[in-house]
């Protein structure tokens, strides 16, 4: 089996983190993996307490579910191959994931953080996502913004791929400046929901999205459209009229 | 029959194999070469061996006389050889605009 474990040259810190994550792996597994990190870690960086250190930890923790469903999974007969889901699909998930979401936690910030006049930061990003809740104008701003990031960031794509996302990205920040005397009319939440919509249509349409993609657009969609029925209740109506004065 | 699905970061990580498809690698050493994040290559690896593309030792070493754990060392399979062949082949035919992929003339 594996070798010693407690590795000289990891910070206390950087063990523990590593006997967390392995802990969470099957029995038979665990060893093995909780090795393979150590050792790795070792040779990343001469000073213990580098970053390099740091980022490959969060790269196994942000994997380790995956791993943990590979390691229970065991061997398989394999050689058939699935689809990946297309550029377009994964490119519209990481566009929607985020665009619907700020709105919705906006709108959840804003209910349970007491207003604060004069507060800045997150705060601020707080309740501009509150009212991108309710003004769907705002809404669709975000989403130009966050379509011209994921063109800048998806660093992998064809260049043909990435313009063209900017290009919609750009198209849709367009359309928000041209109906921008629409911006003073709230749908609270329905333009949200509809963004939700699609999202859960893709999660069906490209069933080879990762599984993480499918069942993120899912639970926005659901808790999109449940936001905009709650705002156009009584009660909702008052709760947002609070945070949009 | 069990399938694979192909993500951008396996697919790297094939692309490296077959470059030398008889050579072991260990885990870090392939992601490195590979361009993925270190941290996140296992679960690539798992999935591989447990498809039968991969089989995988632990090295000859002793820990106490190297000062670390023993390394795991990766290598592909006859079976992996042709389906990351296959991997690649329909990546790069994805990859190709679809007049070219229909041998449109103009």
């Amino acid at each position: 089996m594996g070798g010693p474990s407690a590795a000289v040259g990891l910070r206390p810190t950087q063990r523990r983190v590593v006997a967390v994550l392995a802990a969470t792996l099957p029995a038979d597994f665990r060893d093995r993996q909780r090795d393979e990190w150590t050792a790795d870690l070792l040779v990343l960086s001469d000073s213990p307490g580098g970053p390099a250190r740091w980022r490959y930890l969060l790269g196994a923790a942000w994997t380790l579910p995956s791993l943990r469903r590979l390691a229970k999974g065991g061997r398989t007969t394999g050689g058939g191959l699935t689809p990946s889901a297309t550029p377009t699909a994964v490119t519209a998930a990481r566009v929607l994931i985020p665009s619907v979401s700020w709105p919705l936690l906006g709108w959840l910030g804003a209910l349970l953080v007491p207003h604060q006049a004069g507060a800045g930061g997150v705060f601020t990003v707080v309740m501009v996502g509150a009212w991108a809740n309710m003004i769907g104008l705002l809404a669709m701003a975000g989403m130009g913004l966050i379509t011209l990031m994921v063109a800048l960031l998806e660093w992998r794509r064809t260049a043909r791929h990435r313009l063209r996302t900017a290009g919609i990205g750009g198209a849709v920040l367009l359309t928000v400046v041209v109906f921008q005397c629409l911006a003073f009319l709230p749908d609270r939440g329905i333009i949200v929901a509809v963004m939700g919509g699609a999202g859960a249509w893709l999660s069906y349409a490209a069933a080879s999205l990762p599984r993480n993609y499918r069942i993120a657009l899912r639970v926005i969609a659901v808790v999109g459209l449940a936001v905009a029925v709650v705002n156009w209740t009584p009660l909702g109506a008052g709760l947002g009229s609070e945070y949009l004065d | 029959m069990p399938t694979l699905r192909m993500t951008t970061p396996r697919l790297l990580a094939l692309r490296t194999l077959l470059a030398e498809p008889e050579r072991e690698r260990y885990g870090l050493d392939l992601a490195l070469e590979a361009g993925l994040e270190p941290g996140t290559v296992y679960p690539i690896l798992v999935a591989f061996e447990n498809a039968g593309w991969l089989v995988s030792r632990e090295e000859d070493a002793d820990p106490h006389t190297t000062g670390r754990p023993r390394r795991r060392y990766y290598r592909l399979t006859p079976t992996g050889v042709s389906a990351a062949r296959r991997a690649q082949a329909a990546s790069e035919q994805r990859r190709r605009p679809a007049g070219a992929r229909e041998g449109v003339a103009w």
